[in-house]
């Protein structure tokens, strides 16, 4: 099989035909595309394949005492467990936090750009950027590529002078303000015991443990995601991680080994 | 079914371990297309100066036009602590600092391995508490390496050929090579 590497060739030749005709015209940088019938099939294929789609688990809500972010750490290619360490809860500053659903570069890379955005916010108006205005920021950027393949899926919460803040936004252009999301595959899940559980005047600790405890029942119904379930807490002095927890040993908090006897089994079986 | 598949898989592996003031990077040599070995002396390790080796495993794109490529990277070297660093690449660029990676064809046959023996996973004492990983001596994550391939090459069809190690240290990188399988 001979290797076929002219894809690799620069494009220079590709550019503009006549010298003379675009030579006071500045060059605008092109690409051929790839000589294919269904390009829109093609581009799908190679995106998905380039860019390793994660099964996730985030959630964050807003509750007396501030926001609680928590998420999963699992990135999966196919059947295939390639991280169980990913870091989904990005620290954009030290009073915001974002989280990772979706492609793992497109939302590590477009959150870092937001943290240099938001401290030039700062620096530039002497004071710290309200959560409203960066996620506003964020999905003006993401609905700009929108369309062009990126694939983000996130929560910015954090606190500014209005006190706690939380909005969704994902590369399809949506921004929503709320008090309680989740998203990612295993969203569903996390979904069910978040609503079951929640109430506005929790305290800390038991808001934590309620996050703790949906994004281990997303585990453990879904395959993609996995790993530690860290749990963040952003209140009026910033945010703080508070916990970090292998579900795997969750597991064995929320549903203690029973000894049991062999007798007793017996004993049962006979009863009914 | 898709109808058509814009990258070739070359093969070829790669893995990295930090140490506590070391790292090695080892790859092995074996370039292919399908059942076919283009060569056996592929490089797929690079010093790129400030004590730094970079190691690149993924897919050539076959066709006409711009895609990107299609590879996993592994940078390893020392922090500005003189402590060992292995950060690990996807794709499109999302990273992450880790004790150990392999990457590239034979990863899933080679990451269970090192989780357990690097990171000690699933691996109790006999009161049965976790082991704690602790950093591990050159002789030993060079060992380790030489395993992890030479039990890939027995499993993998894509692995095989030679072993290339660079491991660096503050006194500079030092090449090795060690012979596999080469059926």
């Amino acid at each position: 099989m001979k290797l076929d590497t002219s894809g690799l060739e620069s494009f220079a030749s590709f550019r503009g035909g006549s010298e003379i005709l675009s030579s006071d015209f500045s060059q605008v940088p092109s690409f051929e595309l790839p000589r294919s019938a269904d390009f829109d099939e093609f581009q799908k294929k190679a995106v998905q394949m380039v860019k390793p789609a994660k099964g996730t688990t985030t959630l964050a809500f807003i509750f007396k005492e501030g926001v609680i972010v928590a998420a999963d750490s699992r990135a999966s290619m196919g059947g295939y467990i390639s991280s169980q360490s990913v870091k989904k809860i990005i620290e954009i500053n030290p009073y915001m936090i974002g989280t990772m659903a979706g492609g793992a570069a497109d939302c590590q890379f477009w959150h870092r750009n937001l943290g240099i955005k938001c401290r030039l916010h700062e620096l530039a108006n002497k004071r710290r950027i309200s959560v409203t205005g960066a996620s506003k920021l964020l999905a003006n950027i993401l609905y700009s590529y929108r369309g062009m393949g990126l694939s983000v899926g996130t929560m910015i919460a954090g606190w500014d002078e209005t006190g706690p803040g939380l909005y969704y936004v994902d590369s399809e252009g949506g921004r929503l303000k709320g008090t309680r999301f989740s998203v990612g595959s295993g969203s569903p899940y996390a979904y069910g015991v978040l609503d079951n559980g929640y109430r506005y005047d929790m305290s800390i600790e038991e808001a934590a443990e309620l996050a703790r405890r949906s994004i281990y029942h997303a585990t453990f119904r879904d395959g993609a995601s996995g790993g530690v379930a860290s749990v963040y807490y952003v209140g009026p002095d910033g945010w703080k991680k508070l916990s970090g927890d292998d579900v795997g040993e969750l597991h064995y908090k929320y549903y203690p080994v029973v000894p049991s006897s062999v007798e007793q089994e017996m004993a049962e079986v006979a009863a009914t | 079914m898709s109808r058509f598949n814009p990258y070739t898989d070359n093969g070829g592996s790669i893995l990295a371990i930090a140490g506590a003031d070391f790292s090695v990077i080892a790859g092995d040599t074996r370039h292919t297309a399908g059942y076919s070995i283009n060569t056996r002396h592929a490089i797929r390790s690079f010093h790129v100066g400030d004590n730094v080796v970079v190691a690149v495993v993924g897919r050539c794109y076959t066709g006409n036009g711009f895609f990107p490529y299609y590879v996993t990277t592994i940078v390893a070297g020392l922090d500005e602590r003189g402590v060992g660093a292995v950060y690990s690449f996807d794709p499109v660029g999302s990273y992450e600092r880790e004790q150990c990676r392999a990457a590239g064809a034979a990863s899933s046959l080679i990451m269970p391995f090192l989780d357990n023996q690097v990171n000690l996973k699933n691996q109790y004492d006999d009161a049965g508490e976790q082991l704690v990983p602790r950093p591990l001596e050159l002789g030993k994550v060079l060992s380790l390496c030489r395993d992890a391939f030479t039990s890939a090459t027995e499993r993998h069809i894509e692995a095989g050929d030679s072993l290339e190690f660079a491991i660096i240290t503050a006194q500079g990188v030092k090449w090795e090579n060690v012979p596999l399988k080469l059926d």
